[in-house]
């Protein structure tokens, strides 16, 4: 999950380095990721989400698709 | 009286946010009174995953995520704490879990151009970058330092 400054310094690492192009997400969509997927694990009753918790996680951010299919 | 995962959790974390700093597994032995190996085995057995991960070559924690061990080009500080994690996702998870203002430093994985941003808790606005998906997340567990 690397930083890009936009979609063309994307375009231009993966050709360099010969790796397809996997999924793009605004920096802003991350943010919203990252709080619904980091509790702070101190919290009382904490324990890790289940296979299908984390999946609705990515959904609530709309991020679905095959891309997004946990295993 | 054997060592509680959840003991050892509450303090790796709270040795990282007060002070950033990861406990070593002979450190948190030595808060438990337990041994190193039964620090290693209960973090082990009890696959937390990516919370706390135990690194099999050395036994030494790998990640306490978002937080990783080693330093990485995804940097986040606060006064004289500094912290590391392993990808743009969890930089900006690192920042909400401190809970108070830092500076996230990190480059364009392309072309080294600087990304410093002011992060403030709450705070929606983020700069107008992107964040690059190598690996489905199917596979996000086959590799985890790939990832």
């Amino acid at each position: 999950m690397s930083l890009f400054r936009s979609e063309e310094h994307v375009a231009r690492w993966l050709e360099e380095r010969g790796h397809a192009r996997g999924a793009i997400v605004p920096l802003s969509t991350v943010l919203q990721l990252s709080r619904a997927w980091y509790a702070d694990p101190r919290a009382p009753g904490w324990r890790p989400r289940t296979r299908d918790e984390s999946q609705k996680v990515l959904a609530s951010v709309g991020l679905t698709g095959e891309f997004w299919e946990l295993p | 009286m054997p060592v509680q995962i959840a003991d050892v959790r509450v303090f790796v974390y709270d040795s990282l946010l007060s002070a950033g700093h990861l406990p070593t597994s002979a450190e948190i032995a030595a808060q438990f009174g337990v041994s190193r190996d039964e620090v290693v085995a209960t973090i082990r057995n009890a696959r937390t995953g990516k919370t706390l991960l135990i690194d099999p070559r050395t036994g030494e924690l790998w990640m306490a995520g978002p937080f990783s061990a080693r330093r990485t080009a995804y940097e986040i500080t606060a006064g004289t704490r500094r912290w590391w994690a392993n990808c743009a996702w969890d930089m900006l998870g690192v920042a909400d879990l401190v809970g108070e203002p830092v500076d996230l430093s990190a480059r364009c994985t392309d072309c080294g151009e600087p990304f410093a941003f002011r992060f403030a808790p709450a705070a929606d606005d983020v700069p107008d970058w992107i964040v690059h998906f190598l690996v489905p997340a199917r596979r996000w567990y086959d590799d985890i330092g790939f990832t």
